[in-house]
């Protein structure tokens, strides 16, 4: 008898769980609880449900990520985000999942740019907003499935374009450096470092990697263990990260050390807040912004315009590629010289 | 009325899923005394015990102690109430202190500190009080399971109890330490504690007892002063029916050599054994815990490495280095420890039954024939259990033993080996297991016995061989049988090599 | 109440649990109990089901493995990179030829197989913890997958796809494959020497070895089986995505399948494992996942309530299947 009653009782109790998370979920962002109330959770009913797949939850994605989710609110969109903690094959879960919603339209950073065809192939009739990772095989682009995001090609190239004329100031034409790669193999890590090296050929200054290639995978604490035992032992004229946390990093072993930060050039990508105020302090000296911001809206408002049948830059003042499938949101060189402006973008 | 006994239970009922373990049992006990407990195993004895002390919740019935109603939700309760339990398994902290166990969950302390300084003058003051002699601060697991048993008492007796429960505490003692044992019973008598004792051995119990209870099949049936019964009297009750010979022996024709075991050693516990066993005999060993002998047959059997000598089986030298050798030169071996290495606990009676025997069942797996098979064994020694799909743990130890037996059988072995086969287990179930064994002799097995009952040994083998720290004492033929004897070679070192090995008699 | 009813009740409560949130899930969305939808669950559950099947008998035998996702990873790579198109600039080999399908997942099953075996000898010989030996495996096969290639194994063949995003009637070939290990596994647990021993191994393993069983064979062998399955989900992973990156490829699909094997009733005290009970615990983490998703509920609170439900399970095993003491 007590035994059973214990049962029960445990029963009840996981039915109570599960029932409060709902109510949390549907409570919680008040975007969705006007759609779930009348269990109409597809798009003809004055508020549209759309889902964001997000890789990973990293400070830019993040702050992509919450971008997105105001510019919903503004636009009315009842926008569900999930994580798909690095598992392609939980992304294409989501992709399914929200096309069984009925969904019309899904916004996927991916996992593996590798796998645009396979995302495409699970949304079936949805439109496809990718966003910050561009798909390694670019002809699954048309105009049902598009692209937003920043050039990589370009972010790099500023790195290199800054650090050629900090080397030429000082009369070198030849610098040593050490380079925190991110994940490799990924394709923002390849474009990135290529596009820095392409940055330092075109303004005719030579750069030679002073260690083994580093890949501290966007990590600070990787970055930072990484760089520590080389910073007494390598001879370097320079620190080149491929995004900020890395490089703040280095600049955190390098303090640890009794090294000062700002007596070598150390430069990054993203200007995320940290980054921005490293910049600030002197420490980092040359960053620059990938608008998290303005990737984050700029999905939303593709995916708003492929369901309406417009272009997808309608609206703001962003530019297309000739196609008209792809949305570049500009990366931006930010040193102490222009570094406030960006507090409030 | 109440004055008179410290404790009354009334009444009590306890059932499990299945099966009902306490019927409206009763017990009385009066202040110093010793109050001993009968009954097969499965009669309710351990389960009354552990409703006592809060082990388990009894469904209904009334527990009166020191002439007020009790009811413990925990040992640890009881315990600070002043009833102490020794349990038949034994749970030290083997990695710990002898000190650190007794005072377990109660160390002393100085500010957050353990105070071991106190804790082990506290024991050693306690260890004279009792009369034992340990050390307080050697680790538990360098203790003899017997030194560990009086770890456990002299740890019940800490607490200033009045009621000391022990349930089967000599079974895995040997004679000088059952007297050290009864010793402290005594003083704790004198100090007007009430021991209520629970074991299968008739000769200590009318040693030591004042008042014996019987219970059958968990219900009550008697409770009279030990002076007023006899051995046969209690044994009647307690089966319910009468038993009339404790060591069934067969005259069988013994037949030619089977095993021949030659200067078997095995490390430091088997030195150069020596012996021979025929078709149709039981052997029996005898000597003190410790001996050697379960190592012995250990090291046949291939559980334990060979580090010297030879054994041969029907005259072929044999090379057994694991059990699944030993089961291909038909050799089976019932181990001493059921729980350790004998029964699958939390398995299926049917289970355990052919776990020796699944090669036999082809593939895929003959499921009905595992039944049929379950089911003959089940009848055949007539192994009480409510299906064959209970769990074994759930039966009661002899049951458990029997299962293992058929295990054994099912397998059809010409050597079988059986280690403290009735370790633990009621005489109705102890009696059967002598018979099972008997038959099997007759049948032309050769049947190995390990006991360290005296009486039992002698009662079923035909010769007996005595071991000493791993050496083989003395050989002494059935006719020549004396526990004096036995006693002699089994506690002396230098071998009479007259009686060693019966060469071609 | 009968004992019958109370032991009907704590033998399926488990059923009765996924029941419950079944109904749930399909009042709160509509979208929930649609064909669709239960397919996209099914499939997205099959991998993580399929390793369940696979650690469940190595929980069953108190041991545990840790390296399946990294297992599945390396055989992901290694298979994968055998489909590879040649004229493929990023091909992962320079150089050598396109095999076949089943070639290249016959030689990933393999590697997975020999992986097994290491990890199974050196559990059933060295004694130390499988949770160590296995951990240990898991660095070592992440970091082969990512030496073998350090970006994303893909353009792999369509045939190499098939077994993880073709489908048969209208059925992915990834919830039949996990049909057809399901009933392997029960097969074996059941109809089988091999899953008879395991229980043996399980519930005690001196008293196993005692009756003749040959514990470390039988241990080696439940590594293999445990890799094999790993190998599998690695084929089926880099199948259903069309790449497999060594880097992430896998990643914590162990713990899904513990808990989905936990979930289901196996007992980390050993002994103790039903095929029945190892698929609701999955469709258990499955219908939490899918539905929670489709209602909009925060990540965050889909893995606090699959904790609650991960402890809760064992709570509930232990009361059943620890002797009462």
């Amino acid at each position: 008898m007590k035994k059973m009653r214990k049962m029960l009782a445990g029963l009840s109790a996981m039915v109570m769980v599960v029932g409060l998370l709902t109510a949390c979920g549907g409570g919680g962002s008040d975007t969705d609880s006007g759609s779930k109330s009348d269990g109409d959770s597809g798009s003809n009913g004055g508020s549209t449900k759309l889902t964001l797949i997000m890789s990973q939850r990293d400070e830019w994605l993040g702050e992509m990520e919450e971008a997105a989710v105001k510019e919903a609110k503004e636009m009315g969109i009842n926008l569900n985000t999930v994580d798909a903690q690095s598992d392609t094959s939980k992304m294409l879960q989501f992709i399914e999942s929200a096309k069984n919603d009925g969904q019309k339209a899904v916004i996927i950073n991916m996992v593996d740019p590798e796998t645009a065809e396979q995302c495409v192939e699970a949304a079936g009739d949805m439109y496809v907003v990718f966003v910050n990772r561009y798909p390694s095989d670019d002809s699954v682009l048309n105009e049902k499935v598009v692209y937003v995001g920043s050039d990589e090609n370009t972010s790099g190239y500023f790195q290199g374009e800054w650090l050629a004329e900090h080397f030429k100031a000082e009369g070198k034409s030849e610098f040593s450096y050490i380079l925190l790669n991110g994940i490799l193999g990924q394709t923002s890590t390849t474009l990135r470092t290529e596009s820095l090296l392409k940055g330092l050929e075109d303004n005719g200054v030579k750069g030679v990697e002073a260690t083994a290639p580093l890949a501290a995978e966007y990590q600070r604490e990787n970055a930072q263990d990484m760089i520590a035992p080389l910073l007494k032992t390598t001879q370097y004229d320079a620190i080149i990260s491929n995004n900020d946390s890395m490089a703040l990093g280095a600049i955190e072993a390098m303090i640890d050390q009794g090294i000062d930060p700002t007596t070598v050039p150390i430069v990054g990508i993203d200007a995320s807040l940290d980054g921005r105020q490293a910049v600030k302090d002197g420490t980092l000296d040359m960053t620059v912004f990938q608008d998290p911001k303005g990737q984050g809206r700029g999905a939303l408002i593709a995916a708003k315009n492929l369901i309406n049948g417009n272009a997808i830059n309608d609206g703001t003042d962003w530019e297309l590629d000739e196609t008209g499938n792809i949305l570049w949101i500009p990366f931006e060189p930010v040193t102490i010289d222009n570094v406030d402006e960006y507090d409030n973008r | 009325m109440s004055e008179k006994y410290i404790l009354e239970m009334q009444g009590i009922v306890k059932e499990f899923p299945g099966v009902k373990a306490l019927n409206g049992v009763q017990l009385k006990v009066r202040p110093g005394t010793v109050h001993t407990l009968m009954g097969e195993n499965g009669a309710g004895k351990s389960t009354l015990m552990k409703c006592l002390i809060g082990m388990y919740a009894a469904n209904a019935g009334t527990i009166t102690y020191k002439g007020r109603a009790v009811k413990y939700k925990s040992t640890e309760e009881a315990l600070n109430d002043g009833i102490s339990m020794i349990h038949q398994e034994l749970s030290p902290v083997l990695e710990r202190s002898v000190s650190e166990n007794v005072w377990l969950g109660r160390e002393p302390k100085k500010g957050i500190f353990i105070d071991y300084k106190k804790m082990r003058q506290d024991c050693l003051e306690l260890f004279g009080k009792m009369g034992v002699d340990l050390n307080p601060d050697e680790k538990m697991k360098n203790l003899t399971v017997a030194k560990m048993q009086m770890v456990e008492i002299v740890k019940a007796i800490s607490y200033n109890s009045s009621i000391v429960i022990m349930d089967e505490p000599t079974s895995a003692l040997t004679d000088s330490e059952v007297e050290d044992l009864f010793r402290i019973i005594a003083e704790l008598k004198a100090k007007d504690v009430a021991v209520i004792y629970i074991s299968h051995k008739m000769d200590e119990i009318f040693r030591i007892s004042d008042d014996i209870s019987i219970f059958r099949d968990g219900t009550y049936i008697s409770t009279d002063q030990a002076c007023n019964l006899t051995q046969d009297e209690v044994i009647k009750r307690m089966v319910g029916r009468e038993i009339t010979e404790m060591f069934p022996k067969q005259e069988c024709g013994i037949g030619e050599v089977i095993l021949k075991v030659d200067k078997l050693s095995s490390g430091k516990a088997v030195k150069e054994v020596s012996f021979e066993l025929h078709k149709g005999e039981i052997l029996g060993f005898a000597g003190l815990v410790g001996a050697g002998r379960t190592e012995t047959m250990e090291t046949i059997f291939g559980m334990r490495p060979k580090t010297g000598g030879a054994v041969y089986i029907n005259g072929k030298e044999v090379n057994i280095k694991s059990p699944q050798d030993a089961a291909a030169n038909k050799i089976a071996l019932l181990t001493e420890d059921r729980r350790g290495n004998g029964i699958l606990g939390i398995l299926s009676v049917k289970f355990n039954t052919v776990v020796a025997n699944l090669k036999t069942y082809g593939f895929p797996v003959d499921s009905k024939k595992m039944a049929a098979d379950t089911q003959e064994y089940i009848d055949r020694l007539s192994i009480k259990t409510p299906s064959m799909d209970a769990q074994i743990q759930d039966l009661s130890g002899g049951n458990q033993q029997k299962v293992l037996l058929g295990r054994w059988l099912l397998t059809d072995p010409d050597i079988l080996i059986v280690d403290e086969p009735t370790r633990g287990i009621d005489v109705g179930a102890k009696a059967e297991i002598h018979r099972i064994i008997s038959d099997l002799a007759k049948a032309g097995k050769a049947i190995i016995v390990v006991s360290s009952e005296l009486p039992e040994v002698m009662g079923v083998s035909d010769r007996v061989v005595i071991m000493h720290e791993g050496r083989v004492t003395g050989v002494l033929d059935r006719c020549n049988l004396s526990q004096e004897l036995i006693m002699k070679y089994a506690t002396k070192e230098e071998v009479e090599s007259k009686s060693m090995v019966r060469e071609g008699e | 109440m009968s004992i019958q009813r109370k032991k009907f009740l704590s033998d399926n409560m488990i059923w009765l649990v996924l029941i419950a949130l079944v109904i749930i899930m399909s009042i709160a969305n509509r979208n929930f109990a649609t064909v669709s939808n239960l397919t996209t669950l099914l499939t997205g559950e099959a991998i993580k089901g399929i390793m369940a099947f696979g650690v469940a008998f190595a929980i069953l035998t108190k041991g545990i493995d840790l390296s399946l996702g990294a297992v599945a990873a390396l055989v992901g790579a290694v298979s994968g990179a055998l489909v590879q198109p040649t004229d493929f600039a990023m091909r992962t080999l320079s150089s050598g030829v396109r095999l076949p399908a089943p070639a290249a997942i016959l030689i990933g099953l393999l590697l997975g197989a020999a992986i097994g075996g290491c990890i199974g000898a050196i559990i059933a010989y060295t004694e130390i913890p499988a949770f160590i030996a296995t951990l240990g495996a898991q660095l070592i096969c992440r970091a082969a997958a990512k030496m073998f290639s350090n970006r994303p194994v893909s353009k792999l063949s369509d045939d190499y796809r098939f077994l993880g995003s073709g489908r048969v009637l209208g059925i992915p070939m990834i919830v039949i494959v996990f049909i057809i290990i399901a009933v392997i596994s029960w097969f074996i647990l059941v109809h089988t020497r091999f899953g008879k021993s395991l229980y043996a191994i399980g519930a005690n393993s001196q008293a196993a070895r005692v009756a003749g069983i040959n514990v470390n064979a039988n241990l080696i062998k439940v590594y293999v089986w445990c890799s094999l399955m790993a190998a599998l989900g690695g084929v089926l992973l880099a199948g259903r995505s069309g790449s497999s990156d060594p880097s992430t490829s896998g990643l914590n699909y162990e713990l899904d399948a513990i808990a989905a094997a936990t979930v289901g009733g196996t007992s980390h005290t050993g002994g103790v494992c039903s095929v029945t009970g190892v698929i609701a615990g999955i469709l258990i983490l499955g219908v939490i996942n899918n539905g929670l998703v489709l209602m909009g509920v925060d990540d965050n609170m889909t893995n606090i309530l699959k904790g609650i439900i991960i402890i809760g399970s064992v709570v509930l095993d232990m009361r059943k299947n620890i002797k009462k003491v």
